[in-house]
């Protein structure tokens, strides 16, 4: 008798939590993951934290989990791959498309159409995040490269803007008469940050159209173009423009060499501003455009959508990840991000009205400027497929060093963006 | 015991070798010195002069960093890593060495060779296969999944030693046990065990070592902060913090001082451990 | 030699302890086969494949291998440890027995000097590499110094291409010289002395004793040391991946570095596996070839 009492008492429980279970899972909160980047300034995390209690307080069935790693982008990428990962992804686009191929993450067209997205993008920015006619990401934030300089210095010693690359040689030799570094540069820490350099050269260099040509193919990365832009570039590094020994110094040195007025420019994208106030040199500094290296082309701002936001395909709320996407990208919501220097490409967004550091406002203007007149460039780690940006910026100092010389650079190039083609990774644009 | 023949009077060792000794080992230890001494300066301090002595010591350098820094986090990871590893791997490898040495089964010399083969090959070449399948198993950014792979590097080199070791224990004591009817498991509990107490003690000072310095892997699979252990603690600290020179190295003071404080206490076990293993090799 | 035990039926007691025996081994044998054994061999397996990490590999033989002998990066990289090897047989090898064989003539206080010059083995190799970037650094650390001093051109470490490997190499031997002279003081003190004595007496100096008397001695402890050196020269990675991370361009990167790059950042699993084999055999061949030659009656 007394077993089967323990039988029935245990089977009851059981059923009993299972009942429970089930409802609570049916009334229950959709839970989601974000992974965000520890090392982010608090202001910035705080942000997102404000935006994601704002939003679980409007829609109390969904609950926001913002996991703080070190490497998010590199994380993700990796449990994705495992078969796992955050529900929101946000990765640069190149991967983006890498894992769209191989349907790791869900097309948002029926959202976008639900939410009315494509009234607050460009053509070409849902272009860029779209693989296969289907759209995968909301744009990441909007940078773009440009030169800080050291507008005291300038005026003292009566140096003006180059607005050709002669010119900008010449401004560089004055500099250096005056035991002036030209450029500072540190990528010790990050020797990803050999992407600015290459990016800037190339979009100089080539210009928008010969490089929209080399980036889809229809351009040799041997051709003339290409290995003048290269010269070009190693020019500057060689005769110490660039800092010669940027592989021995953090970017945080290199950022200090500038505001310490050791060096007169600094050459890096418009997220600059907010550490450069913060650093609070105690001279006026402006920033300008790099001119156009080639002669008859026009200048343009190498720009980049600074990655995307996703939606896993391993995610049990798509839905729930959507409705945060789009409250993530509310104009009035989006538009505080300015705060930190950078900003989503929306269309509706009036910078004037945001409360946020002159400095940065100027920049963004910068940027928005250049989206309108369409006069923009192609940043590496935004537009150029995998293999190539890789061998691009790992491979640059070799040449500055004469270890490889440039024809092997180029050939490498080709090589590896051949493979690209073949492993599908080329962006259209 | 070395024999000492005398060849003349006996004298104290020549003051010049002294000397040059303790210039050498001035030399050697200066930059442990000037970790030291950076670490109670001020930022400023140290880029004007790294090498000048402290004007004022800053001791809430210590404080400040140990919050910055997360290190009471930090410390318990390693702490547990420690832990964890030691045990297991000290009573795995006892077992497995005992059996080895005494019990010697069919088969046993294919074991000692593995593991000499393994003690060669760097943990270095092991990594791409355990990262995938670390993932795939979700133990990827997960301290179990780091303690597991600290168990698996250290065994070869413990199972070594102790191999040694045990070669030294006499047979007859485990003879006359079994004839009196002990199973094996009491006779290493009740007989091997207390005689071993010291190379249980160098075992565990050495995966401890190991465990508190091990940076490879630790980088490799570990991403979210409140996980890191301390050496990959000190890593990301720089990273933040790559300007503020005083603060790395007093940041780095603390991620040496507790396996230095271990090491003055232990020397000998220290040396003879690590040491030991590679002779054997 | 092994006793051949000519028995038809092993008792069941025999039996019995074989089962138990082995069920004491298998725990630590298990573990460190999945850690370690297990990818080794997956290691071999992934060499063959084109694998990229997110999509699924397809298998490509022996391309990978094929590729690795072309690869210009990987020869240099493979010339740098060739480098790196013979500046630890010879520096860290000849500081350690130095120091060891100076050590040795001390009367009292052996073990204090051995003791704090052992020091720097337990320093973490994180907060070693940070430090001896600080005294590297162009602006704060040695270069700056002699700068001072009026030295122009000052040695740019860690900057100039031609300096960078050894510079590091220099830092990671710091760690190495000590662990290598412990060695040789276990060696040394088991040395006969009365031979040296003789050898003084019959007007020998100190250095040719130690030269021509007690280092052929200590021989097989330098043969094992120098065999060791070798074979973790070749996976060697910690400092270098902290201090330059291969750079300045690739003067410093080595062949782990290389490897670790492709696989974790450059999204190349398969080709960093061909990489990893390769290391792996070439500890098998040096170690077969040792093996061999002194079977063949080589006294190394």
């Amino acid at each position: 008798m007394k077993r089967k009492t323990t039988l029935f008492c245990t089977t009851a429980l059981a059923a009993a939590l299972a009942a429970g279970g089930m409802t609570a899972y049916a009334e229950g909160t959709s839970e989601l993951t974000i992974f965000w980047g520890s090392e982010e300034s608090t202001e910035y995390t705080d942000y997102m934290n404000q935006v994601i209690s704002e939003f679980e307080a409007a829609n109390p069935d969904i609950k926001i989990n913002l996991f703080l790693v070190s490497d998010p982008e590199g994380q993700a990428k990796q449990q994705m791959a495992a078969g796992g990962g955050p529900d929101l992804i946000n990765i640069d686009s190149t991967s983006m498309h890498i894992f769209a191929s191989s349907d790791y993450l869900v097309p948002l067209d029926s959202y976008a159409q639900q939410y009315n997205w494509s009234s607050r993008f460009d053509q070409w920015v849902v272009d860029s995040l779209s693989y296969d006619g289907q759209w995968y990401g909301l744009p990441g934030m909007m940078d773009g490269m440009v030169v800080y300089y050291n507008d005291d210095l300038f005026q003292e010693n009566g140096w003006k803007i180059p607005e050709s690359y002669d010119e900008l040689v010449s401004l560089c030799q004055q500099m250096t008469e005056k035991n002036i570094l030209p450029f500072a540069y540190g990528t010790s820490d990050y020797k990803q940050a050999n992407q600015w350099w290459i990016s800037q050269a190339f979009c100089a260099g080539m210009g928008q159209e010969d490089l929209h040509k080399l980036l889809q193919g229809e351009l040799e990365w041997t051709s003339d173009e290409v290995r003048n832009t290269v010269d070009q570039l190693v020019n500057l590094w060689k005769n110490n423009y660039i800092y010669k020994d940027s592989a021995a110094i953090t970017m945080d040195e290199a950022r200090s060499l500038f505001t310490t007025g050791k060096a007169g420019m600094y050459m890096s994208g418009t997220w600059e501003a907010a550490p450069l106030d913060e650093a609070n040199p105690d001279f006026t500094w402006k920033v300008y455009q790099m001119p156009s290296w080639r002669d008859g082309v026009d200048s343009v701002l190498p720009v980049a959508l600074g990655g995307s936001f996703s939606i896993n395909a391993k995610c049990e709320n798509p839905d729930a990840a959507a409705k945060f996407l789009d409250y993530m990208y509310q104009p009035e919501v989006a538009a505080r991000m300015l705060a930190f220097g950078t900003l989503y490409p929306e269309k509706d967004i009036d910078i004037s009205a945001i409360d946020a550091p002159e400095n940065v406002k100027m920049l963004q203007n910068f940027v928005d400027d250049s989206l309108e007149t369409g006069k923009v460039g192609y940043c590496a780690w935004s537009y150029w497929p995998a293999n190539t940006d890789t061998y691009a910026w790992n491979t640059i100092e070799s040449i500055c060093l004469d270890q490889i010389s440039v024809d092997e650079y180029l050939t490498s190039l080709q090589e590896n963006f051949q493979l690209d083609q073949e492993k599908g990774n080329v962006l259209t644009f | 015991m070395r024999k000492k023949k005398k060849v003349g009077a006996e004298k104290g060792t020549p003051f010049y070798i002294h000397i040059f000794l303790l210039v050498f080992l001035c030399l050697s230890l200066f930059p442990i010195a000037l970790l030291a001494l950076n670490s109670l300066k001020t930022n400023q301090e140290v880029l004007g002069n790294p090498m000048s002595l402290p004007a004022v010591p800053q001791w809430q350098n210590y404080a400040d960093v140990w919050q910055q820094g997360g290190y009471s986090t930090a410390f318990m990871n390693s702490m547990i890593a420690m832990v964890v590893s030691i045990a297991v791997v000290v009573t795995a490898c006892g077992c497995c060495a005992y059996a080895m040495t005494k019990l010697k089964p069919r088969g046993s010399r294919l074991v000692s060779n593995y593991f000499m083969f393994t003690m060669s090959v760097s943990v270095t070449l092991c990594l791409i296969p355990l990262f995938f399948i670390w993932m795939k198993l979700h133990l990827m950014n997960t301290l179990h999944g780091l303690i597991l792979i600290y168990i698996g590097i250290n065994i070869p080199l413990i199972v070594t030693i102790m191999r040694s070791f045990f070669l030294g224990i006499p047979d007859e004591i485990l003879e006359s046990a079994r004839i009196d009817g002990c199973g094996e498991w009491s006779i290493l509990w009740k007989i091997v065990v207390p005689v071993s107490k010291p190379i249980f003690l160098t075992s565990s000072l050495l995966v401890g070592l190991a465990v508190w310095n091990e940076f490879f892997y630790a980088n490799s699979f570990i991403q979210t902060d409140s996980l890191r252990t301390v050496a990959t603690r000190y890593l990301a600290f720089t990273g933040q913090y790559s300007s503020d020179w005083s603060k790395i190295c007093t940041a780095g003071v603390i991620t040496i001082l507790p396996m230095v404080i271990l090491y003055l206490i232990f020397q000998r076990q220290f040396i003879e451990g690590l040491t030991a293993g590679s002779v054997k090799g | 030699m092994k006793q051949i035990t000519k028995r038809k039926t092993i008792s069941r007691i025999e039996r019995k302890r074989e089962i138990l025996a082995w069920t004491m081994i298998l725990p630590a044998l298990l573990l460190n086969v999945f850690i370690m054994g297990g990818p080794i061999v997956g290691t071999f397996g992934i060499s063959l494949t084109d694998w990229d990490g997110i999509r699924a590999p397809h298998f490509i033989g022996l391309d990978n291998f094929k590729k690795l002998s072309l690869d210009t990066h990987f020869l240099w990289a493979a010339l740098n440890n060739l480098k790196w090897a013979v500046f630890f047989l010879i520096v860290p090898v000849a500081f350690a027995l130095i120091i060891a064989g100076i050590i040795r003539k001390v009367k009292r206080g052996q073990l204090i000097y051995r003791t704090m010059f052992f020091l720097p083995y337990i320093v973490t190799s994180v907060v070693a590499a940070k430090i001896w970037t600080l005294l590297y650094s162009p602006f704060y650390g040695i270069t700056a110094w002699l700068q001072n001093l009026g030295i122009s051109n000052p040695p740019r470490f860690l900057a100039d291409p031609n300096l960078a490997l050894y510079s590091v190499a220099f830092v990671d031997s710091w760690r190495y010289w000590v662990f290598l002279m412990v060695l040789f003081l276990t060696a040394l003190s088991q040395v006969d002395q009365s031979i040296e004595e003789a050898a003084m007496i019959d007007g020998a100096n100190k250095i040719q004793t130690f030269i021509h008397v007690t280092i052929p001695q200590i021989r097989p402890t330098i043969s094992m040391v120098l065999i060791l050196t070798t074979i973790w020269s070749v996976t060697t990675f910690d400092f270098v991946y902290l201090m330059t991370g291969g750079g300045p361009g690739s003067s410093s990167e080595l062949v782990s570095t290389y490897m670790y790059r492709l696989a974790l950042q450059n999204q190349q699993p398969g080709y960093a596996s061909a990489i990893s084999l390769v290391m792996v055999l070439f500890s098998v061949v040096f170690m077969s070839v040792v093996g061999l030659l002194r079977k063949r009656g080589w006294e190394i």
